[in-house]
């Protein structure tokens, strides 16, 4: 099944998912500040929606291009990680983060937003 | 056993008051009515705290004291706090609201509290070793961070990195480019832009010593003492974010000197001393490493008081104590345990954010080492050149007119005649005809010669004119590593400098620049 998550484009964040074999993939680029908030939240909601609806196992989630994240829109990440501890364990899907270890904010916010799923969240640099 | 029922009115009303603390918390950080904003906020999280012990929430009573922590280190610094502090207040109100949402008897799956907590500490941690002047009026000052214009514009290096690549496009459209007036206009380009890159690459050091060294004196003579500077003159040139450390570390190292060190006109005077303390700065740059030494001529750390405060500490036992040498007692003075207030009063010498200084140098790749005597106390920081200076092979290109450059990595070997699979690399960036020239005078004459070049299992074949020489080339606008072009400077001149393992995309660079520049 194909995923049926329009391309975020246009303003100051993209962000482009695909999916296969039960592993949905989302590449994030540009800069997610007061913005971009709102398109990434709605972007954010689509795209777990879409991971239960294909049943996803893996979500692989690429950083390495996003320049800067602030603390709105972290929340919606924190909201997301809610959502899938919410779900049945055999609907919960695992999440992968890519990181840029040149990216100084990634560094501790993402280790901080794994404290909140430990058991599903992974990051990789 | 609290009843389901208060259990509930505990979750209902806990949720409740996370939900305005962080609705405040927004506020705050924008500057929305933050006095009152920080008393209420205050109250929440004091009145959560409280609640939740009562009734048994233990981690969202561990939660709600680091995030006190962090309001009060926030409302110190005038809530001119980094992002990373911002973020991590914002995730612990979260956090303690999945912490209250969490069904009774359920395990903590999932939620690592221990590991958010560490979070919390080092951004603490972080922000305490940043200047104390930073942090309010309350806070005894004796350092202040230095003006931005001294501290440049700290960018990512992907962003610095694709600024080098459209300069670098710049530089390309620039050497192919037909007639004066364009030529002169990419040339202008190319300038601006590798100009800003130079900005963005490094700082000075010179004035962000000479800054603190004022401030320093303005200190001395705010608490009755007189100092003398001696800034030795430096051209030294850092990273900006080595900048940043050095800030840091410069900060306390220098009111040390003069809080702790250096004794009241008087006193001196009694000691046989110049009324005046001697404060100097010197900077060495050796290989690889840049060495900022603070000397001052004070007293010299009381190592007797830091032995007994290491035994009182649990540091060290009597007998070890004893038996430690000055240099494993001037090493406790960087345990960050020797940086609270009640050991530098029990000290009554160094010690205070030593432990800071180390860690601002470390993040860097930098270090710090102490020495002391009954005459003074000199502190060395040593932190990462940056780096500048590459090896590369120089030759020109087929005709003669283009300096080309590969990294000295490969090796390379010269064959009369260039084999057939030999590339052009001047056709191979489409810079055809012989219009453009970046080498004014070849060092040999020009031949058509094949060069080959190996660097472990990979192997190129390039034309060239000349044989290829050994040089020591200034980077001046970093292109990514896997970027098949990059613009360096070869004895003040502009070369291209070739990544033959990125040959093959040299063409996608082309279209590249051209997409960026038309």
């Amino acid at each position: 099944m194909n995923i049926e998550l329009p391309k975020l484009s246009g303003g100051v964040i993209s962000a482009e998912a695909s999916a296969d074999a039960g592993v949905v993939r989302v590449r994030f680029s540009g800069t997610a500040d007061l913005e971009a908030k709102d398109d990434l939240e709605v972007f954010v909601k689509k795209l777990h929606r879409e991971a239960v609806r294909l049943s996803a196992t893996k979500v692989i989630v690429d950083f390495r291009e996003l320049e800067f994240m602030n603390s709105s829109c972290f929340k919606i990440f924190v909201a997301w990680l809610a959502q899938v501890r919410d779900l049945e364990a055999r609907q919960q899907y695992r999440i992968h983060l890519l990181s840029n270890p040149n990216l100084l904010w990634q560094r501790r916010s993402l280790a901080a937003l794994s404290c909140f799923a430990v058991d599903l969240v992974a990051i990789e640099t | 056993m609290i009843p389901e029922e208060l259990l509930e009115r505990f979750r209902t009303l806990s949720l409740e008051r996370v939900g305005r603390v962080e609705a405040m918390w927004n506020g705050l950080v924008q500057n929305i009515d933050a006095d009152e904003a920080a008393r209420q906020i205050a109250r929440d999280v004091h009145t959560l705290k409280g609640d939740a012990a009562i009734v048994g929430f233990f981690e969202v009573q561990i939660l709600c004291q680091k995030l006190e922590d962090l309001l009060q280190l926030a409302e110190e610094m005038h809530y001119e706090i980094s992002e990373d502090f911002e973020l991590v207040v914002t995730m612990a109100i979260q956090f303690a609201g999945m912490l209250l949402r969490k069904k009774r008897g359920s395990a903590m799956t999932g939620l690592d509290l221990p590991g958010f907590v560490r979070q919390v500490d080092d951004v603490l941690r972080e922000s305490r070793a940043l200047p104390m002047s930073t942090r309010g009026p309350a806070r005894r000052s004796g350092g202040r961070q230095a003006p931005p214009e001294l501290l440049r514009d700290r960018v990512s290096e992907i962003t610095r990195q694709r600024i080098a690549t459209a300069a670098t496009a710049s530089f390309l459209e620039y050497l192919s480019a037909r007639g004066v007036s364009s030529r002169a206009r990419l040339r202008g380009v190319w300038q601006t832009l590798k100009q800003e890159l130079i900005r963005m690459q490094f700082t000075e050091l010179a004035p962000l010593l000479e800054y603190h060294a004022q401030a320093a004196a303005e200190l001395a003579s705010g608490v009755g003492k007189r100092l003398s500077l001696q800034l030795e003159r430096s051209n030294a040139c850092i990273d900006p974010r080595v900048a940043e450390a050095i800030d840091v570390a410069v900060v306390h190292v220098m009111r040390n000197a003069v809080d702790h060190g250096i004794e009241a006109p008087e006193v001196r005077a009694a000691a046989g001393k110049l009324e005046n303390g001697m404060l100097r700065v010197r900077v060495t740059e050796t290989s690889g490493a840049i060495e900022i030494s603070i000397e001052d001529d004070g007293r010299g750390i009381d190592l007797a008081a830091v032995r007994a405060k290491a035994i009182e500490r649990g540091l060290l036992d009597a007998n070890r104590a004893a038996e430690a040498s000055d240099a494993e007692l001037i090493e406790l003075v960087f345990q960050p345990g020797f940086s609270t207030k009640k050991a530098v009063t029990d000290l009554s010498g160094r010690g205070v954010g030593m432990d800071a200084v180390r860690s601002a140098l470390s993040r860097v790749g930098g270090s710090a080492r102490l020495k002391t005597r009954s005459t003074g106390t000199t502190v060395t920081l040593m932190v990462p050149a940056p780096l500048r200076h590459i090896p590369v092979y120089h030759f020109l290109a087929p005709g003669g007119s283009v300096a080309l450059a590969v990294l000295a990595r490969w090796t390379p070997s010269m064959e009369p005649m260039p084999p057939p699979e030999a590339i052009d690399p001047l056709h191979t960036i489409q810079l055809f005809g012989s219009s453009r020239q970046t080498s004014v005078q070849p060092p040999m004459p020009i031949r058509d010669l094949g060069m080959r070049l190996r660097w472990g299992f990979l192997e190129v074949s390039l034309r060239s004119a000349t044989e290829p020489r050994l040089v020591t080339a200034e980077r001046i606008c970093p292109t990514p590593d896997d970027y098949p072009v990059e613009v360096i400077a070869i004895e003040g001149q502009e070369t291209l400098m070739l990544r033959p393992e990125h040959i093959s995309e040299l063409s996608a660079a082309w279209a590249g620049r051209s997409a960026a520049i038309h």
